[in-house]
């Protein structure tokens, strides 16, 4: 009831003013419409939740800013002239108006605006009013939000008027600020509740099964590409390593298993032994970086080797005679014997996009993804020692001709 | 849907996906500028996610931009001032909101005055048709994209540069020969790049192109006389119809041509083709 009143009051005022301020704009505004509306040289529309605005750049050179801002509240040129009592209403016809001229051809966008007729609001009329003005150029655009405000002086003349102009301006400032803290509330409400029921969101799964696979071809990308730097300069060492990793396979995992469990040991023992040693100081500024840089290398090169032996044993199967010849090289090694190895954490993470029920299985997937890269490391890495980093491939002998003495074989002959 | 669209588009999934539920405040920006006697134009556009259409825009306007985005991570502007115009997407850095959808962004340019442009996009589909415009340098930087170029139309200036610079992306520029450029330069990261010189030839071309990881496909129109000079790294060269000279390949006519493209590719690890089209040239009467 209180805010109903105050709307009155301002409505009267408003009018009054409207009245005052463009009563002849408004008294001419049949004329208003034959007459050719200024050309509009740029203009800017800004349309959202909670606000519409239309900025005019005239080809008189004045610059016109018409707005509702903050839901009912309307501005020309920078002023608020007030809130809107029939807001809904105006915000809805203001915003269509400024969706149309959006669209609408340069060259009919003043018509367009100049047509626009506002709902039955005061301020709406005022706003329309303003448009005109601006457009026709018959009054001045800006005057037209002192007009609509200043009647409150002259209705109230006092101080009383300007208290509630005030009260006005607080109410509507408090309602925004309710506005605004009611969509925070419901936005809070809604993510709790999602929360506490703990709803199974698909995508949330899927996402995370995306995510996964990309992460897993990121790796698998970076492999590939140090894979290929390998290959290309220093193929006969990879494939030393492949080598001794296909052909001496539990030895080379036995060793690395080894060396795995006497990196930290040695590492240590090594540095204790140059620091004592005055010959071995300057030395153990270079072991202590590069003895773990030598260790992370190692295992990623044996790493790839393995993956190298793994495309070639693959390669041998799957392709024959001219086929194989023309697949078999290193790259493709590198490549195919990577993506076996990596090949079950993307199939985790295709399983998880199916949701939590498949858990079990992506947590086995996981699992054993997990125990081959741990045994491609370790029997790599074994194998980078063996082989002497690829220099002295173990390679099993092939077999071994029979141990024929030849010249027997003709000395036989010869007696016959 | 290629793979490259299907790599995109799970990019996008990627970035979108987890955060659906959450509300996004979209709002429009609209703002356009009628010709009025601008001696040139220069055009910059910053423009982060989402998708781009830059298209030529009707008589007597100088410019129309029209901006979709969502307000809670970004801010748009479009400043025009002193023949020169800004128009796109900053974001304050500060926001924690992730990016669930990219905004949208058209821009119409008119076809009165010289312009010179300055695109630069992250990840985006982008659709740029320049053929009516009048265009005097065009330089695109792109990021993770998808970005498709057109000179529909033949460029009435004489283009200093056309420079085409992008991250991880597919580039295919079609209609080069109607951009009318002097020099075009490309640089790409990692991605797929198509280059079609067909349409109005008008003069001589320069072409450098550096190349990362990924394919080059040259679309060439007989008639016109070609130089491929290249400095390249395990990358394979489909050189049809050309014939080697030294280190360099050459058009049978090169020396009889009335058009001549010269180009110096650089790259590592890809592979380039080139394809010869028939008819595809047309010269200036």
């Amino acid at each position: 009831m209180l805010r109903t009143a105050f709307d009155l009051r301002r409505a009267a005022r408003i009018l009054a003013g409207a009245v005052l301020g463009v009563g002849a704009a408004a008294g001419a505004s049949p004329a208003q419409g034959t007459a050719d509306p200024t050309a509009i040289i740029a203009n800017e529309i800004q349309v959202s939740r909670d606000r519409a605005e239309l900025k005019l750049e005239l080809a008189d050179g004045r610059k016109v800013e018409l707005a509702i801002r903050s839901g009912y509240d309307v501005w020309v040129d920078g002023k608020r002239l007030g809130t809107a009592a029939r807001g809904e209403e105006l915000r809805r016809s203001w915003r269509e108006l400024l969706n149309r001229a959006m669209d609408s051809p340069a060259d009919e966008l003043p018509h367009l605006l100049i047509a626009w007729e506002s709902p039955d609001d005061e301020l709406g009329r005022a706003l329309d009013r303003a448009l005109e003005a601006a457009l026709t150029g018959q009054a001045p655009a800006a005057p037209a939000a002192p007009a609509a405000v200043a009647p409150a002086a002259t209705i109230g003349g006092d101080d009383w008027s300007d208290s509630v102009a005030k009260l006005n301006a607080r109410i509507a400032e408090l309602e925004k600020k309710l506005r605004d803290r009611a969509d925070a509330a419901t936005q809070t409400t809604r993510y709790v509740r999602r929360r506490d029921v703990g709803w199974p969101s698909p995508l949330h799964h899927i996402g995370h099964g995306i995510a996964g696979v990309l992460s897993t071809l990121a790796v698998y990308a970076v492999l590939v590409g140090i894979g290929f730097v390998v290959v290309f300069f220093g193929r006969k060492y990879l494939e030393g390593v492949a080598d001794t990793a296909r052909h001496e396979t539990v030895r080379s995992g036995l060793v690395g298993l080894a060396a795995s469990f006497l990196l930290l040991p040695g590492f240590i023992i090594g540095a204790i032994a140059l620091a004592i040693s005055i010959v071995g100081i300057p030395l153990l500024l270079v072991w202590i970086p590069l003895f773990p840089v030598a260790v992370v290398l190692a295992a990623i090169f044996g790493y790839l080797g393995v993956a190298h032996a793994a495309g070639e044993s693959l390669a041998e199967r799957r392709f024959y005679g001219g086929e194989w010849f023309k697949r078999a090289n290193s790259y493709y090694y590198v490549l195919t014997g990577l993506a076996l190895l990596l090949g079950l954490f993307i199939a985790a993470n295709v399983v998880e996009m199916g949701g939590p029920w498949l858990g079990f299985i992506r947590g086995m997937l996981t699992f054993l993804a997990v125990v081959l890269t741990w045994a491609a490391f370790t029997i790599g890495f074994g194998a980078v020692l063996l082989s002497r980093a690829g220099t002295k491939p173990r390679v099993t002998p092939p077999p071994t001709e029979p141990d024929v003495d030849i010249r027997e074989i003709f000395e036989e002959g010869s007696h016959v | 849907m290629s793979s490259r669209g299907m790599i995109l588009g799970i990019g996008l999934g990627v970035v979108l996906l987890p955060s659906l539920a959450t509300a996004q405040e979209w709002q429009t920006l609209t703002s356009r500028r009628q010709y009025a006697g601008e001696k040139e134009l220069r055009v910059d556009v910053e423009f982060g996610a989402g998708q781009i259409q830059l298209e030529p825009g009707a008589a007597g306007a100088l410019y129309e931009a029209q901006i979709r985005y969502d307000a809670e991570v970004f801010e748009p502007y479009a400043d025009y001032n002193a023949e020169s115009l800004r128009v796109g997407l900053k974001s304050d850095g500060k926001t924690k909101k992730k990016l669930k959808e990219g905004g949208r962004l058209t821009l119409k340019l008119g076809p009165e005055v010289p312009v010179d442009l300055n695109l630069t996009f992250g990840a985006a589909e982008a659709e740029i048709e320049l053929g009516g415009v009048r265009i005097r340098n065009t330089a695109i930087k792109t990021g993770a994209s998808d970005t498709k170029l057109r000179f529909s139309k033949p460029n009435t200036e004489r283009m200093e540069a056309l420079v085409l610079h992008a991250g991880a992306a597919a580039i295919h520029a079609t209609g080069l020969a109607n951009a009318n450029a002097k020099r075009v330069d490309v640089k790409g990261g990692v991605g797929d790049v198509l280059l079609d010189f067909t349409g109005e030839w008008r003069g001589d071309t320069e072409v450098h192109i550096e190349m990362g990881l990924g394919s080059l496909k040259l679309r060439i129109p007989r008639g016109v006389g070609v130089r491929v000079g290249k400095d390249t790294f395990l990358m394979s060269f489909d050189s049809q119809e050309l014939v080697k000279r030294g280190n360099t390949y050459y058009s049978t006519d090169w020396d009889k041509a009335n058009h001549r493209l010269t180009i110096d590719i650089g790259g590592a690890l890809g592979s380039i083709e080139v394809q010869w089209v028939d008819g595809g040239v047309r010269t200036q009467d």
